[in-house]
Order: structure tokens, then sequence, then C-alpha cells
């Protein structure tokens, strides 16, 4: 790698590192495995700078290995029979889970709930899902990042809102629940 | 595709509660520092790579026997050999798992490995072909400079002839130290592989050549799915080249080149290569 690839792969790095971490995280990588996860990304990367396709936009290919690297992680924690989302915590940052206010306690359960949610969805679907909703890309952007036609894009879309809102429900519905239940017993 | 409304718009049709949920995931961007710490981190496991060249080997070895009689030199090198190579035959736990390891059409090294003195590499060798006006970007180790404000120290190596661009830098402590994951007990399994091939490198570096082998057997024993298999791979071929089986050596460069043309690593492996 000349002097010229390297300050081209650390532009890349520094103008892109946030999403890659994004990404990673909402595809379901645990907070705890996110900084090997996005040194992967990077080292793929980097093994691969100069066969890069200039001409297509970086934050494809960035997000094809995210892709790859979460799916891979996926793969091997059902093989270790590790349940990822219960270990690792919801979609949150240690900061916060450390505060115990009342609001602080609504979001980590929010965060708990969407990650629930993200996580009954496929790997597919949840990609569509956390771009279009979450990263607040347009569709065509995310047909674009993911490099699929623009009606799959809406279909996965639409499936995963299904994934989404029957978790929401079934939520609903086991809180509805325990509040009558809670009544019952007063 | 262009009527699709994002949900977290308040004219979505999601409701008040889903939008709450969607809103819940708008995490804050990583800290600067962790940013900071994962570069640091990533220059660490670029460098962890085989780092010497062959006329760097033999200029190490040659500078570690100044001031030795050639006979002295001699027999402390038979002597060394032996030991060395009793060291590997305990470290590997048999000879017969190395045989068929290195009888695979990968590693071309039929027999056992032996390790003995490392050779001498001509000193007079041609450098590559650089591509690059910067003559110290070959025949270096990998060419990765650090920025300054995250080097974290740098690991010398004395008897290595001094470049003007060393880039040979490691990161002084590891940049997701298990002390950093309160939430994880378990360590990094990444920095995990990189600790191990920065051992290897370093027992490389001294001339534990057994030390170095049992350290890269290990590494490929405890990681089945390993996110360095070149660098550990470039690290196995100096070795090989070091431990005076410059044939094994040369055909599994040749084996790497073709399996990892573009590889970061390419450059140094093709001088095993000849």
């Amino acid at each position: 790698m000349t002097n010229d690839d390297l300050a081209g792969f650390e532009a890349i790095y520094r103008r892109d590192f946030a999403f890659v971490w994004r990404s990673l995280r909402r595809l379901g990588v645990p907070v705890r495995d996110l900084g090997d996860a996005t040194q992967e990304v990077f080292l793929v990367v980097h093994r691969n700078f100069q066969r890069l396709d200039r001409q297509r936009p970086i934050v494809s290919y960035l997000y094809s290995v995210c892709l790859r690297i979460a799916s891979n992680r996926r793969r091997s924690a059902v093989l270790r029979h590790e349940r990822l989302s219960e270990q690792a915590e919801p979609l949150e940052t240690s900061d916060e889970a450390l505060a115990i206010d009342a609001e602080a306690q609504r979001l980590r359960e929010r965060r708990a709930l969407l990650t629930r949610a993200l996580d009954a969805m496929s790997l597919d679907q949840r990609a569509v899902f956390t771009l279009f909703e979450l990263e607040g890309r347009t569709a065509e952007e995310v047909a674009s990042i993911l490099g699929i036609p623009a009606p799959t894009v809406a279909s996965r879309l639409r499936l995963a809102r299904e994934v989404f809102r029957r978790t929401i429900e079934r939520h609903r519905a086991r809180e509805h629940f325990e509040l009558r239940r809670a009544g019952g017993e007063r | 595709m262009s009527e699709l409304k994002h949900w977290l718009d308040d004219a979505s049709e999601a409701d008040d509660f889903e939008r709450a949920i969607l809103r819940a995931g708008l995490e804050p961007d990583p800290p600067q520092t962790t940013q900071d710490q994962v570069w640091s981190s990533l220059m660490g496991t670029l460098t962890v790579a085989p780092l010497l060249a062959p006329d760097a080997a033999a200029a190490s070895a040659k500078a570690a026997g100044a001031g030795i009689s050639k006979a002295s030199a001699v027999w402390i090198a038979v002597v060394k050999g032996f030991v060395v190579g009793l060291a590997v035959y305990g470290a590997t736990a048999g000879v017969s798992e190395v045989s068929k390891r290195f009888s695979t059409p990968r590693a071309p090294a039929a027999g056992s490995v032996r390790v003995t003195t490392p050779e001498r590499a001509p000193s007079t060798r041609a450098e590559p072909q650089s591509t690059t006006p910067t003559p110290t970007l070959t025949p270096a180790p990998v060419e990765v400079a650090i920025p300054r404000t995250l080097s974290r120290g740098t690991e010398s190596t004395p008897t290595r002839p001094s470049t003007s661009r060393e880039t040979n830098v490691l990161p002084s402590v590891a940049a997701f130290d298990d002390s950093e994951q309160p939430s994880s007990k378990r360590s990094s399994r990444l920095q995990d592989e990189v600790r191990m091939l920065r051992r290897a490198r370093e027992e490389l570096r001294a001339g534990k050549l057994a030390d170095a082998f049992a350290t890269l057997e290990a590494t490929e024993h405890r990681f089945s799915a390993p996110a360095l298999t070149q660098e550990r791979e470039a690290l196995m071929i100096e070795l090989l080249y070091r431990s005076a089986q410059r044939p094994a050596a040369e055909e599994r460069a040749r084996a790497f080149l073709s399996r990892y043309p573009e590889s970061p690593h390419a450059q140094q492996v093709r001088q095993f290569a000849r």
C-alpha cells in the first residue's frame, strides 16, 4: 500500500467509521463485539483497497462487508448456542445503561423492544428496515447500497414492518395482560 | 418507490408508540476516542505481518553474531539448532502432526519442520522494483504509516537495519483491553488472535524459532475461523525461511501470492518466493 493509498484508506475510515459502527449495531452485533467487528470490516477494506471500484459508492461496499460480518457472527453465535440479543445489551450505550431515572429506564425498555423486533427479522429484512427507518435513507438509496432492485426493497420493507408491528402488538398484549392481572390481584 | 414514507415522519402510518420505539434506536455516534482506539488497534493488527524481508533477516542474523568468532558461532549455531529442534518437537506435540500439515498442497515443506540456526540470506540481493518514488517503501515491512497522534509505542529491533520510515509500530496496549469491556468477561477473539500473532512475531525476531512455530501452531488450532489468515501465513513463510527451510518457504510464498495477489503483505512475501 502506498502512502497515497493509506491516506485514502484513512480518509474512508474517518468518514465512514460511525456508519459502519451503527450499521453493525443495527444488524445485531452486540455492543461488546462492536470494536472487533468494526475492525474486521476495515481490515477487509484494507485488504481489498486497491481493487475497490471507485465508481461505486464506497458506502455500498462497506455495508456489504458489514452484512457479511454480521451474518457470520450470527451464524457462529447459533453454533455456539448463544442468543446474541439476550446476552448483549439492547441498543444502547453503556453510560446510558447506568442511568436510573425513569426516562432512561423507559428508553432502555424501548430499545430492548426494538432489539427484539429487529432480531425477529431476517438479516435481509433487517438491513432494509434499519437503513430505511433508522438510517433515514431513501428507498432508492437502500436499493443502491444493497445492490438490489427497487421492488425488492419495497417488499422487504413491507415484510420487516409486519414483523416489527407483530412484535409491538405482542408486547402491548403482554403489558395489557399484566396490568389486568395486577388489577385482579389487588 | 418514492411513495414510501419513513415511519419516523409524523405523516406516516405508524402510531406514536411505534415511532417512539424507532426513535429509541437513533443512537448517538460513537465517541472520537472509540474511533481512535479502533484505528490504533487496526494499525496494530496490520503490522502483525511478516516483517523481515530476507535481506533484513540476514542482517539480523549477522548482527546477532557480531563479536563472536566464526568458529564459536558455528558451534553455538549447531548447539542452538539442536536445542531448538528438540524444543520444536516438544512444543508441537509430535512430528506426525507437523508432517501432516506440511505435506498438504498448501504447505509445501514435506516432512517435519526442521528448525535450525538461521541461515544468512545473500546480502547482495537486489531490491524489488518499487512503483513508488519512496525507496523506503520496499522491501520494508508491511507499509502502514501510523499517524503520530495515534501511535502508542514503537517496537524497535536493534539488530535490524534502520530505515528512515520504520513502520513496525504497534500500540503498546490493546486498544480493546478486556478491562474496557465490563459488559463481558469474554476477551475479544480478534484481539487474542492479534496478541498471539504478535507474540509469534516477537519470538521470530528474537530468534526463538521453535517458540514462534509453537505459537503459530497454537494460533491455528485455537482460531477455527481466523480473521488474520494472511498475517499468520506470512509469518509462517518467514519462519520457514529463517529455519533454513527455503524451498518450503518459497513454495508456500508462491501459494500465498497466487491466493492473495492483492494482499498488503504480498510485497514482503514476494521476496521469499524467489
